[in-house]
């Protein structure tokens, strides 16, 4: 705290009268600010009943790498010859989505020495993303019908986005200097609006991702689950995880052994909208908050009037 | 049958029905059931009415009546498959089918690939439910695209490790040239490279009764007839290959010893030490030769489980050996001229029925020929 020299009271009173006038002008608008804002962030976010999804099934990937390619060349990346895919050496070291790979493929080995599993990996575009919740600027916007969107025109590159996101998988475009971005997988919302698959769902030559409306797949992961037990882990991993993800996965192993991170069913946002929100429903938090600094300031005025009454009751000849 | 997958689920939906309404058969309008001369719904389809998947599949139909049914892996298969459904997109693969089919023995048969087809019917075409448009109005099924590669690279991936799109799109694959086989019965004769079973193993184990066990895999492949598929089964390609090592002799899905030695004599296979392979006329002392190398193991000994030992008496075996009910001629020793008159006695005249026959009790310049039946 700033603690005022004592030899200059009648100074600092007059300036506290003055600043108490700028607080209680400033509290009022702050207040409405901060009233818009908790009514803005406590609508629940809409989501379509039909919004997209894709289904990704473990036990089928044979991990060719095919949907890297697809991604790449669909989002304008640079891409190798569709041979290159074949190169199994990339295997030997973990990869993370990268600002020139949004989507990757890596092999896990099992922990029992059982045979290895491919993971692709993408934005798991959540259902109430955290990245959203960061955003200062609403650069990252959750769609009603499923895919979480970046707006590179929005962006001032913070990139708290990419510290929120419980996977990791938002990359920046540390390599450009001048305009860069956040790169994250879109869900080819380009190609889902003209009614064609994702790339990466339109190239899989196993077909082990499925695209289609979430509450659908669910169900279809639910009935191959049901229909081969010895096959899957009773789990759809996406299904609860951080509030839920457009992007479900289904597999032989428990997720944690394949990089999956353990989430609660809440979204990793929850938390710090609820106490956010919490604080300024109904305006609380500035009346408390201000009400405060007004009994501070009252109280500081009595005992500085009093004090000068005092000093000017001594030096009365 | 035209099975297309509108008419498979309007079926499946209309199982549903039936099976809620409890009829015990589903309208004459379902195509595979009327050609399914099978009992009620749920031997399809379970409570929930859905139509049986790639591994549930608790029965299967036959999707083409009019054709002759295939009665074996040998009979009425194609060598060679070219698949060129969706040709317009991929260039045609040329699929051995001679030795997926050979080979599948080892591992569950055709219904490896035929799911939802069963022994003893015309196998349905992939294409009569696999739609070739991705987007087939199911998303339950993947498409003709995504069955094929499924079916291919879900073993291959396993063992060769292959992925890529030139192991099998090219416009001739070297492996079409199919030899034709000798045994059909048994993988050794076919177009697999020919399989060198292994001499013996040493299994060190932690048994009281005797650490060691002794298991002759040439005896067991060879001196007993024993067939590749009659212990080998329910393994899978990448048992045996592994893709870095080309052959591992550890194909899984083996049954273990007291599959067939039900025995609860430990020493049966427990010694302290390395025993050598099974020889009957060393380890016994009753020579096979030559006619009884020809029996079966279990003519003599009963059932495989639990070799007994048989009596050494002839008769135990061949009953009454009378002249009249005994040709004297498979022993090796026709028995010509005078010998056709003589009693059994006069030649066999140990107290075993097994003595060989001694021919200096007449003859003192003959011998008994060696390798005839009986005990030395």
């Amino acid at each position: 705290m700033f603690a005022f020299p004592a030899n200059i009271p009648s100074r600092s009173a007059r300036e506290a009268l003055s600043r108490r006038d700028f607080v209680k002008i400033s509290g009022v608008c702050a207040a409405g600010l901060a009233t818009a804002g908790a009514a803005r962030a406590s609508e629940k976010r809409a989501l379509d009943p039909d919004r997209r999804g894709v289904l990704v099934d473990l036990t089928v990937c044979v991990g060719c790498r095919r949907c890297e390619w697809a991604c790449n060349n669909a989002n304008d990346l640079p891409n190798g010859d569709l041979s290159d895919c074949d190169d199994q050496s990339i295997f030997k070291s973990r990869r993370r989505p990268t600002s020139v790979h949004l989507t990757v493929v890596n092999r896990m080995a099992g922990s029992d020495g059982s045979k290895p599993i491919f993971v692709k990996t993408q934005c798991m575009h959540c259902e109430h993303p955290a990245c959203v919740s960061a955003c200062l600027v609403g650069a990252m916007r959750k769609t009603a019908d499923g895919p979480v969107i970046y707006d590179a025109s929005r962006c001032i590159g913070c990139r708290y986005c990419m510290v929120a996101c419980p996977y990791q998988f938002a990359a920046y475009e540390y390599e450009n200097a001048l305009t860069p971005q956040v790169k994250k997988c879109q869900l080819c919302q380009s190609r889902t609006s003209r009614g064609e698959l994702p790339a990466c769902v339109a190239m899989c030559p196993v077909e082990a991702l499925t695209y289609g409306r979430r509450d659908e797949l669910l169900k279809l992961a639910h009935e191959r689950i049901d229909c081969n037990p010895d096959r899957y882990v009773n789990h759809v991993y996406g299904e609860h995880e951080g509030g839920g993800t457009s992007w479900l996965y289904l597999a032989d192993r428990p997720f944690t052994e394949l990089g999956f991170p353990a989430l609660g069913p809440d979204s990793p946002a929850e938390l710090t909208e609820t106490i956010q929100h919490g604080i300024f429903k109904g305006f609380a938090a500035p009346v408390m908050l201000f009400g405060l600094l007004g009994a501070i300031g009252k109280l500081s005025h009595a005992s500085t009037a009093h004090t000068h009454a005092e000093h000017t009751e001594k030096v009365t000849p | 049958m035209k099975a297309t997958l509108a008419s498979m689920f309007t079926a499946s939906g209309l199982a549903a029905a039936a099976l809620l309404l409890g009829a015990d058969r589903i309208a004459p309008s379902m195509h595979h059931w009327q050609e399914a001369p099978l009992a009620g719904c749920r031997d399809c389809h379970d409570e929930t009415g859905r139509p049986p998947t790639n591994v549930h599949q608790p029965v299967a139909f036959a999707h083409d009546s009019a054709a002759p049914p295939a009665t074996s892996v040998r009979d009425g298969v194609p060598d060679v498959v070219v698949i060129a459904q969706l040709a317009e997109h991929y260039s045609p693969v040329m699929f051995d089918h001679r030795i997926h089919a050979d080979m599948s023995q080892l591992s569950g048969g055709c219904t490896n690939c035929h799911h939802n087809s069963v022994a003893g019917a015309q196998v349905a075409a992939c294409r009569e439910c696999h739609s070739p448009l991705r987007d087939g109005g199911t998303l339950t099924q993947p498409s003709l695209k995504g069955a094929y590669h499924r079916q291919c690279l879900g073993c291959h991936r396993d063992w060769s490790h292959e992925n890529g799109c030139g192991y099998c799109h090219r416009e001739q694959s070297p492996r079409t040239d199919v030899a034709h086989v000798i045994d059909p019965s048994d993988i050794i004769m076919t177009p697999h490279p020919r399989v060198q079973p292994s001499g013996s193993y040493i299994y060190q184990t932690n048994s009281p009764s005797g650490s060691l066990v002794s298991f002759s895999h040439d005896g067991h492949a060879q001196a007993y007839g024993l067939k590749c598929v009659d212990c080998h089964q329910g393994g899978s390609c990448s048992g045996c290959h592994d893709g870095s090592a080309p052959v591992r002799h550890a194909a899984g899905g083996m049954p273990s010893c007291q599959a067939c030695h039900a025995t609860n004599n430990c020493n049966f296979c427990h010694a302290d030490h390395a025993r050598p392979a099974f020889e009957h006329s060393a380890s016994t002392g009753w020579s096979l030769e030559p006619q009884h190398a020809r029996v079966a193991c279990v003519s003599c000994h009963g059932r495989v489980e639990a070799f007994l030992t048989p009596s050494t008496s002839c008769r135990a075996c061949h009953g009454d050996l009378s002249p009249a009910n005994f040709d004297h001629r498979i022993t090796g020793v026709p028995l010509l001229g005078s010998h056709a008159l003589l009693e059994c006695s006069r030649c066999h005249t140990g107290s075993r029925a097994d003595s060989p026959a001694t021919c200096n009790g007449c003859h003192a310049d003959k011998h008994y020929p060696q390798n005839a039946p009986g005990a030395r």
